[in-house]
């Protein structure tokens, strides 16, 4: 029973884990008990009862006691709050350092805003400067291709015309100069119609009514060709190069067709484009009878020369000419 | 004048309507079984929608329900568009816009002409059946369904199985519309009933059918919208084919 009184009853000094609790704030008074602080594990929960003594002095003896411990607490919390109070100094100071970073991203934002649009603006301005460059190349090309489709339309005139000079006065030994530019034309014409109608691509990027006046002047060539070699060589020559002609025309309807029936070309032509296309397919076919009466007339020449005098004759009536 | 010289030699993009009205009666025959589900009649369809379809195709008369089937096509296409407050409905671009759109297709710009979209949904739907599939069982499946000539293209486009998908995309419009719409057709038993489950499709028809399914169309809508636009674009690719023979006898005939 001593023992339980021993351990049921100590004084105040008796008891330093009760100081200790006090003085770091595990525990505190409350009125006449000693209670574990809240927070704690067992909050709340009574430590001690505080028993004071009757007499004055023995009371304000064990109070000093008392106030001693707990002002040392008190010290204790007032070091800590100075620390916190340290430590808000610094968060408050990171507060304006980080108000101050934002306002700057916030400028940086706004100035790469800005740069970024005098980019754009100066990319536009670029674009624009080489739209106007494009544009003003395309009307080169096109001017270019336009003065070349004169310069060719004008070399087959005046070579037609000349050759019509040179015949009105039987100048044969001049006609002769003129074979090889025919020629040449000829030549040129036929290889220019033969890429056109040699891939579907190459179809599609054509002028089909540019295609259309080339097979018509290459016609045109073929006879002047098949006319002058029957004046200045031999009839047996022009009746070549009207075949020639004829073969020329074939290989290039046959390729044209072929190139013009893909689905491809088919859905990709407008109405009057297909008409374009259906003419240059029967240019043949339409001119056929009269390469077919070139070809007749120059083998009867060749046969029977005497006869030469009678094509060359101006008539208003229908000759039959006995075979 | 200068709108009348732009025109197309071809005419690629006729209306719904204008389709219908030129398609072939067995072709509008399947567009009305794909509408009243075989006869059996649909959620979505009035029953005197119904019956009145079923009458013209009785009648073997369907072209004169071409106003109709056009209507009902765009209605069912509607649908599978939230439209609650739409009261007419949408046009055949916009539906086909619209399943294009689900199926994942990119670069729909205003300029993409309705038939290459139908082109490019068949071609999707097909690549998607055809996924986790070997190429020999692919070929095997296709076998019975395309031309030789178009196996021969496609045998040719795909050397390794990462690009046999890729080689779909050399099938002309006409053999993929084919293709998709005859897998899409319940096969006539000998009965003479047509079958209405998914189980009687071939096995192509039934590849598309669990395709479209993961694309979050299997909605009763799109159960009317993705085999009508299979028709549609067969009918429109036949039109463009029979243009095709015409315009090149025309040619031909020049020679």
């Amino acid at each position: 029973m001593s023992v339980m009184a021993d351990l049921l009853v100590r004084t105040i000094k008796e008891s330093p884990e009760i100081i200790k609790g006090l003085q770091t704030g595990v525990m505190e008074i409350f009125g006449g008990v000693i209670r574990i602080a809240k927070g704690q594990d067992g909050a709340g929960q009574i430590v001690a009862h505080l028993r004071f003594p009757d007499q004055q002095e023995a009371l304000q003896n064990s109070l000093s006691q008392l106030q001693q411990a707990m002002s040392q607490q008190l010290g204790q919390v007032q070091n800590g709050l100075s620390s916190i109070q340290s430590s808000i100094n610094v968060l408050q100071g990171l507060q304006v350092a980080n108000l101050a970073l934002s306002g700057l991203n916030l400028a940086v934002s706004v100035a790469g805003f800005v740069i970024v649009c005098q980019k754009l603006n100066a990319i536009a301005a670029t674009l624009k400067q080489h739209s106007q460059k494009l544009d003003m190349i395309i009307n080169l090309v096109l001017k270019g291709q336009q003065i070349e489709s004169f310069k060719s339309q004008a070399t087959f005139i005046s070579l037609l015309k000349t050759l019509q000079q040179y015949s009105a006065v039987n100048d044969f030994q001049s006609m002769k100069l003129l074979v090889q530019p025919l020629i040449e034309q000829y030549e040129m014409n036929k290889l220019v119609l033969l890429e056109a109608v040699g891939s579907q691509e190459s179809f599609l990027n054509s002028s089909f009514n540019e295609l259309a006046v080339l097979q018509e002047r290459l016609m045109y060539l073929g006879i002047a060709i098949g006319f002058v070699s029957a004046k200045t060589a031999s009839k047996d020559q022009a009746i070549k190069h009207i075949n020639e002609l004829e073969d020329t025309l074939t290989e290039i309807r046959q390729k044209l067709v072929k190139v013009a029936s893909s689905d491809k070309v088919l859905l990709n032509v407008h109405e009057h484009e297909f008409l374009t296309l259906k003419s240059i397919t029967s240019f043949k076919k339409d001119i056929s009878p009269a390469l077919e009466y070139q070809r007749q007339t120059l083998t009867l020449i060749a046969e029977r020369p005497e006869l030469e005098s009678v094509f060359l004759q101006n008539t208003d009536e229908i000759l039959l000419i006995a075979a | 004048m200068e709108q009348k010289e732009n025109k197309l030699l071809i005419n690629q993009d006729r209306s719904l309507v204008e389709l219908l009205k030129a398609a072939s009666f067995d072709e509008l025959s399947a567009i009305a079984d794909v509408i009243t589900d075989n006869g059996n009649g649909r959620t979505m369809l009035k029953e005197t929608t119904k019956n009145e379809i079923l009458k013209f195709q009785k009648r073997h008369s369907l072209q004169q329900a071409a106003s109709l089937l056009d209507y009902e096509i765009r209605a069912f296409g509607s649908n599978t568009i939230v439209n609650v407050f739409r009261r007419k409905p949408v046009s055949y671009a916009e539906v086909v816009r619209d399943v294009a759109k689900r199926l994942g297709i990119k670069g729909l710009s205003i300029e993409v002409k309705v038939h290459e979209i139908e082109r490019q949904i068949l071609l999707a739907l097909l690549t998607k059946a055809f996924k986790d599939k070997k190429p020999e069982e692919i070929e095997r499946m296709l076998e019975n369904d395309l031309d030789a000539e178009s196996r021969e293209n496609l045998h040719k486009n795909s050397r390794h199985g990462s690009h046999f998908l890729n080689a779909l995309k050399s099938l002309s419009a006409f053999s993929l519309a084919k293709l998709v719409s005859s897998a899409l057709t319940p096969a006539v038993l000998p009965i003479g009933i047509i079958a209405r489950a998914p189980a009687m499709l071939n096995p192509i028809g039934l590849a598309i059918t669990a395709a479209w399914s993961t694309y979050d169309l299997s909605g009763p809508a799109f159960r009317v919208t993705i085999p009508a636009i299979a028709h549609i674009s067969l009918i429109r690719q036949s039109l463009i084919a029979q243009d095709i023979k015409k315009f090149q006898k025309e040619l031909e005939a020049c020679l």
